[in-house]
């Protein structure tokens, strides 16, 4: 009684937050009964890793008017991976070094994040808490369809895909892939002084560079710009068409940038002789962003695979899975 | 919440901030004093009506001691009238007999008398008939309607006498 009457005057409330290229995007649920609300949506800067003034001014108005306001974090540490086992030992079979990282186990599987991405995470919201930091991989566990062979989930946002490879519901392999630093790098507030921000930046370019370089090999990136100048030749676009098609043919790079990638990982998985590698039978693609249909064509014709895409709305799969994962808690 | 699958902990969040505890303990306690007082002043009120109760009983039972005193008070009142009355009369009644003891001459001696309301029967001795008639009747007749009177003669050659007198007005008496 005594509980619905708190819940009455201070309502559970969520603000989901997940990092992009440009800053923080959050959402502001309320929960009425079991079914939370969006309130409203907002985007802010990060300066220094640290959130903005506004959004600390945001978050301070939101608690005062709603004290059980929970703080939800998806995070994007390059760090965080997944492994299809949670005995500390196999871990270490992998390749992981357990004194560096913190992993949650969920029934076979493991999601991990190194200690100073944790750290990195939490002093983000500094001077609040975080109340829940959670794996994009507990996402895709949740958000994929089952399949009995070999499946290739990928979720994807923005400049970010996280690939995990499921064999009759069971893990086998994952990866934390950047799609393109560009876009990072633009981001990225080159007016601070801070000589850590400089090494962030420093890291992100030479990932840069590595990928560039594999993608400077691919042949079929050239074909496609080719066939994309040769369609540009017979359509006789005018100039605004033509900046039309450019940002469309830098979407299309995008595009092939994400479908490299996933090839790059279908062939790591292939090779990697710690897991017995099966043929890929299915790729499910949960997309967050909007990626052009022509990418999943593309997908299928090369990787001859069947592809499977998926919508989602990433804030609310987060706010699902925190809701789950507590009410799983209390049962237990 | 606990959770399982976060990276961190979450702490349980407090519902309300220092000032708002300062300010609720502040409301509770002012609303403590505020229930006591009223209580207080409930507690004065049922004492004070208990209290007018047992007064107004007291006025009702002082009101019957009042009406009974006043009906003593009346009946002294007639009493004292009847004393008062009855000490008139016999004030009177003195004085009637002292005035005829006075009637009766030094001669003449009384033995019996006798004084009713309307009547006044006299015994006694006289030395002769003419020494009653002149001396003792004369006054008799002044006073009483009716004289009788039976004279029986001594050995020594006195009288004794009856005389009876009535008065016809039975407040001629005792005037």
């Amino acid at each position: 009684m005594i509980k619905k009457w708190l819940k009455y005057l201070w309502p559970d409330a969520y603000i989901v937050f997940t990092q992009s290229p440009e800053g923080l995007n959050a959402t502001q649920y309320i929960l009425k009964g079991d079914k939370p609300d969006i309130v409203g949506e907002s985007s802010f800067a990060i300066s220094k890793n640290q959130i903005s003034k506004d959004c600390a001014t945001y978050i301070q108005e939101y608690l005062s008017v709603y004290p059980q306001t929970q703080l939800i974090f998806l995070t994007s540490a390059p760090s965080c991976s997944a492994v299809g086992t949670c005995n500390m030992s196999e871990m270490v079979e992998h390749g992981i070094d357990m004194s560096i990282v913190k992993y949650v186990c969920k029934k076979n599987f493991s999601t991990y994040i190194s200690i100073m991405d944790l750290e990195e995470d939490k002093l983000l919201f500094k001077p609040f808490q975080l109340d829940y930091l959670y794996s994009p991989f507990f996402i895709i566990d949740e958000v994929r369809s089952s399949y009995s062979g070999v499946v290739l989930v990928a979720l994807h946002r923005q400049n970010r895909l996280y690939i995990s490879i499921y064999k009759n519901d069971v893990l086998l392999y994952a990866d934390n892939v950047i799609i393109s630093s560009s876009d990072f790098e633009d981001s990225i507030d080159m007016s601070g002084d801070d000589a850590d921000e400089m090494d962030d930046a420093d890291f992100d370019l030479d990932d840069l560079d590595e990928f560039e370089d594999e993608l400077d090999s691919l042949d079929g990136l050239d074909d496609f710009d080719s066939d994309m100048e040769a369609t540009d030749d017979k359509e006789g676009f005018d100039s605004i068409e033509e900046d039309e098609m450019e940002s469309d043919d830098e979407l299309k790079e995008y595009d092939l940038r994400v479908h490299e990638a996933l090839k790059t990982t279908i062939s790591q998985f292939y090779s990697n002789e710690k897991i017995q590698s099966d043929f890929v039978e299915k790729i499910q693609i949960i997309d967050t962003m909007a990626l052009s249909d022509n990418l999943f064509e593309l997908v299928k014709d090369e990787l001859f695979c069947e592809v499977d895409v998926k919508h989602i709305d990433l804030h609310k799969e987060c706010l699902n899975l925190m809701l789950k994962d507590t009410a799983n808690a209390i049962k237990t | 919440m606990p959770s399982k699958l976060s990276f961190i902990t979450p702490k349980r969040r407090k519902y309300l901030d220092l000032e708002t505890k300062i300010l609720i303990v502040f409301l509770i306690v002012i609303g403590c004093i505020i229930i006591a007082f009223a209580i207080f002043l409930s507690v004065q009120a049922l004492a004070k009506s208990s209290n007018t109760k047992s007064m107004q009983k007291e006025i009702a039972m002082m009101e019957a001691e009042i009406e009974s005193y006043d009906f003593e008070y009346s009946q002294i009142k007639a009493l004292q009238r009847k004393a008062d009355e009855v000490y008139t009369a016999n004030e009177l009644l003195r004085g009637s007999i002292r005035n005829l003891f006075d009637l009766i001459p030094d001669q003449i001696t009384l033995s019996k008398s006798i004084m009713e309301k309307d009547r006044l029967i006299l015994y006694g001795v006289t030395p002769s008939k003419e020494v009653y008639n002149f001396m003792l009747l004369s006054p008799l007749k002044s006073i009483f309607h009716e004289n009788r009177t039976t004279f029986y003669s001594l050995e020594n050659g006195w009288y004794r006498f009856v005389s009876v007198n009535v008065l016809h007005d039975a407040q001629g008496l005792t005037q």
